[in-house]
Formats: structure tokens, C-alpha cells, sequence
């Protein structure tokens, strides 16, 4: 995600250019994130092809939204990040109600992925903010951020976090504000607005 | 209509994506008109977005691209403010004559495909929002399942205690922590129709694989017979109403100790409680 005004504005003009139809600006926003939203994709579907349709779904929503897109509302990267996150728990969902999928069909799929290099937007996030938006989640307490990781990362409802972790309800959604709290704190020297 | 207050929480859990369907459109009304919620959610929204950059980035397959980019581009793109013109679908094209006859029928395929494209983009925002209710559903009957499967017990275990009290003449035990459970306590009415209840207080937590177990020594004997096995809830407490082992009239003493789950055919470890009937 973009924290410097440099990358956020080149979004900006990219989005302007998908919305009046410019494939090269598509293509130029796929290069600088890419990478992040199928990393994103494959840990929460842990499914390469899987990810490989969130990647799909994901720019063709940008494609056919960028004219709607808000600005003032998120980052483009925000939005992106968060259409992926949507797209991922999406595939999940379907999975689960249609389990016919085979866990060696997955493990070969995997084979052919060597070790990632980061896109220039990662390099444009930078690897100490990386590190930082890390370091903050983990010196979250486990309780919260087992809470956050099943909540962002599994799609789970904080009833279905309480069901599963039999913590009580109360108490799930108390955590999670605090765990996002503690986030932003340890974010905001990061992020702009 | 509910205060502030009342969705205080909730922004976090919605900026997780983390509301069920029912809250989370109870909490979009509220956010409409909340410009506190409002502000609140553009920050979180960012750390939610800030967890999802923060994972491990990966390069795709390398043909990909163009047809990740040859698949989107294809697709007709919204317009910015949205289209109230919809034509009518289903309506026979008139066949006209000449090449304007072509293009007309081109130009309704291309019309009647659109319709079908934002047709089958409704049908599955509707089949989404389906799955999600019925997923809340689902969660939401196992949770009463849970009580109810509770509730019975609490009313089974009443229903016994009051049974033993009406009994006639009732035997009171006090057992008294032992060993690594000093702080534990415990009572036992036993009746005269054979019935025991009991109540423990402060008992240690035990690990997954282990239970408490209750034992009985009968008159004129030190045999122990075990009388159930018991979990504890987070504050150490346990009720539970049973009946004795068969074949005991007169309880002589109780003893409780820490057993693998399903109870031992014999006590395995020192009694963490223990006590004697209270003379009346």
C-alpha cells in the first residue's frame, strides 16, 4: 500500500485512465500490485488457482469500477487490498459449499512458484514499513491477534470467532477494537490522514 | 433507533468485515447519519487494508497477465453515475430491413448481453448475501443448540437437587481442599432416597485429557467407589445431582481427585478434596 503521496497520486491518474478505458493503465496498475493481492489471495484461499481467480476477479472489478471509484473513500490501494480480501473469503465460501476439489491437484500447482521478488509498489511501500505493519501485528497479545488473523484472514463473523474460540461474544468484539486500535496507534507515524 | 454507544464496537468488527449480515446492516444505517463513525471507519478501513499489504507478496504464474488483462478489459465498464436507462428486455427486435437490420440486431445482442451480464451480477450479490445469512443462521442455531444442550442439564441437575432435598432426612458433607488444592471447597447434601448433590467451588483447572472425580466410601468400608466424573467452568465451580453407587445406603465420606477423562476404576492420585458428614 502506497504511504507516500507519490504512488498514491500515479493511483490516482491510473484509475482516472481505467475509468475512460485505458488497458495500458490497467496493466500498469496489475505490475505495481499484483503481487500483493495474490500473496493475499493464496494465504487466505491457500489454493494457487484459487488465487489465480481472485487476481482475475479482482482487476476485472477494478476495470469495470474504476469509473465509480471514490477516492475520497480509500486509497487505491486500500480499495485493492480490500477487493482482494472480499474475492479471497468469496472463493473460500464456494469452496466449502463445494468441496470437490483435491489436495494434490493444489500441492502441484504449487510446485512451479519459486521465491517472490516484490513489485515496485512493494518496493514503493518499502520493506522497514513492511516490517513495522508486522512488528505492530506481532507484538499484538495472542488473544487479539488470533482474534484478528481468524477475522481477516479465515472470513469468520465475530459470532463464529466466539463459537470457535469459546470466548464470549462481549469479549470477541472488545479484543477485536482494541487489537485495530493498537494497530492504528502503532501505524498512524506511517500513514497519511 | 439506537445511540452511538450502541455501535461503538462495532466499527472495528466492520472494518474487519467481521458483522453478520443483521448487524452490519443495522450498523450501516447507523453510519449513514454518524459522522463520528464515520471517521473512525476511514482510519481502521486502512489498518484492515494495512493487515492485508502486510502478508507475504508473491509472484503469479507468468501467463497471467495478459489473461488476467485481455479477460477484464473485455468486459463493459460501469458508467460514473449510474445508468436509469435500462431497455427493455425480452422485447422482440423488430426485423428491418438492409444493413440497418444488422446492426440493430448487433446492437440489441450487444444490449441483451449486457442485461444478462448485470442480471447474473445481481443473481450472485443475492446468492452471496444468501450464503452469508444462511451461514449466520447456522452459527447462530449451533450457539442455542449449545444452550439449550445446557439449559436441559442445569434443569436435569435442579430437578435432582430438589429431589434429594424433598428426599426427608438429607446428610450434609463439607469437603475441605487437599494437597495443590488448598483454596478449593465443596458441599454434599446426600438423601435419604439415594440421592447426592454436589457443589464444588475454586478447584484448579485441569488439562484437556483430565476430569475430577467424585468418590464415596461407604460404611465399614475403605474401598472408594467412584460416583461420576466432573469439569470445571473458568471460575472452578462445579453442580452436578447424581445418584450413589449402587449398593451404598450410609455415606461414611466423600473425596474428589484429579483422574484421565472418563474416571479411573480406582482413585490414581491424592484426594484434592475430602470430607465426612457433618453431625446434625
Amino acid at each position: 500500500m502506497p504511504l507516500a503521496d507519490g504512488p498514491v497520486d500515479a493511483d490516482r491518474q491510473l484509475i482516472r485512465s481505467i475509468a475512460g478505458g485505458s488497458a495500458e493503465a490497467l496493466a500498469d496498475l496489475y505490475d505495481r500490485y499484483v503481487t500483493i493481492v495474490f500473496g493475499l489471495a493464496r494465504r487466505i484461499t491457500g489454493c494457487v488457482e484459487d488465487a489465480e481467480e481472485v487476481v482475475q476477479d479482482v482487476f476485472s472489478q477494478v476495470w469495470r469500477q474504476a469509473g465509480r471509484y471514490d477516492e475520497s473513500r480509500a486509497t487505491a490501494a486500500g480499495w485493492i487490498v480490500m477487493l482482494a480480501r472480499a474475492r479471497s473469503i468469496d472463493r473460500v465460501r464456494v469452496r466449502l459449499a463445494r468441496p470437490d476439489q483435491t489436495a494434490s491437484a493444489q500441492l502441484e500447482a504449487l510446485a512451479p512458484l519459486a521465491a517472490s521478488s516484490p513489485s515496485p509498489e512493494a518496493a514503493a511501500l518499502g520493506a522497514d514499513d513492511t516490517r513495522q505493519i508486522r512488528a505492530a501485528l506481532e507484538e499484538l497479545p495472542d488473544t487479539q491477534r488470533s482474534l484478528i488473523e481468524l477475522a481477516y484472514f479465515e472470513g469468520l463473523t465475530h459470532v463464529e470467532i466466539a463459537v470457535q474460540t469459546r470466548v464470549p461474544l462481549g469479549t470477541v468484539k472488545t479484543r477485536l477494537r482494541s487489537a485495530m486500535t493498537t494497530l492504528r496507534s502503532a501505524l498512524s507515524p506511517l500513514q497519511k490522514g | 433507533m439506537m445511540g452511538h454507544e450502541a455501535f461503538d464496537v462495532d466499527v472495528a468488527a466492520y472494518a474487519l468485515d467481521a458483522l453478520p449480515s443483521q448487524e452490519r446492516r443495522a450498523f450501516e444505517t447507523h453510519l449513514a447519519t454518524c459522522a463520528d463513525c464515520q471517521r473512525e471507519l476511514v482510519s481502521l478501513q486502512r489498518v484492515a487494508a494495512g493487515i492485508g499489504a502486510s502478508t507475504d507478496p508473491m509472484n503469479p504464474p507468468a501467463g497471467l497477465r495478459a489473461r488476467v488483462l485481455s479477460r477484464a478489459t473485455a468486459q463493459p465498464q460501469d458508467l460514473p453515475v449510474p445508468n436509469t436507462a435500462v431497455p427493455v428486455a425480452g422485447r422482440p427486435v423488430p426485423r428491418v430491413p438492409g444493413r440497418y437490420g444488422v446492426w440493430l440486431a448487433l446492437a440489441a445482442s450487444i444490449a441483451c448481453v449486457g442485461l444478462l451480464g448485470t442480471y447474473a451480477w445481481a443473481l450472485r450479490a443475492q446468492l452471496t448475501t444468501t450464503r452469508e445469512l444462511l451461514a449466520d443462521l447456522s452459527v447462530r442455531t449451533e450457539a442455542l443448540r449449545a444452550q439449550l444442550a445446557s439449559a436441559r442439564q442445569d434443569s436435569a441437575t435442579l430437578t435432582n437437587a430438589v429431589n434429594v432435598i424433598r428426599s426427608g432426612r438429607v446428610i450434609k458433607v463439607d469437603l475441605r481442599g487437599q494437597g495443590t488444592a488448598p483454596d478449593a471447597a465443596a458441599r454434599a447434601l446426600v438423601g435419604q432416597g439415594g440421592g447426592l448433590v454436589f457443589n464444588a467451588d475454586h478447584l484448579p483447572p485441569l488439562a484437556r485429557d483430565r476430569s475430577y472425580q467424585l468418590w464415596v466410601f461407604a460404611q465399614g468400608s475403605s474401598e472408594p467407589i467412584g460416583a461420576g466424573t466432573f469439569d470445571v467452568d473458568a471460575s472452578g465451580s462445579s453442580t452436578m445431582a447424581i445418584g450413589l453407587p449402587a449398593g451404598v445406603t450410609v455415606v461414611a465420606a466423600l473425596a474428589v481427585t484429579d483422574e484421565p477423562k472418563g474416571g479411573s476404576p480406582r482413585p490414581t492420585t491424592s484426594p484434592l478434596l475430602l470430607g465426612k458428614p457433618v453431625a446434625n
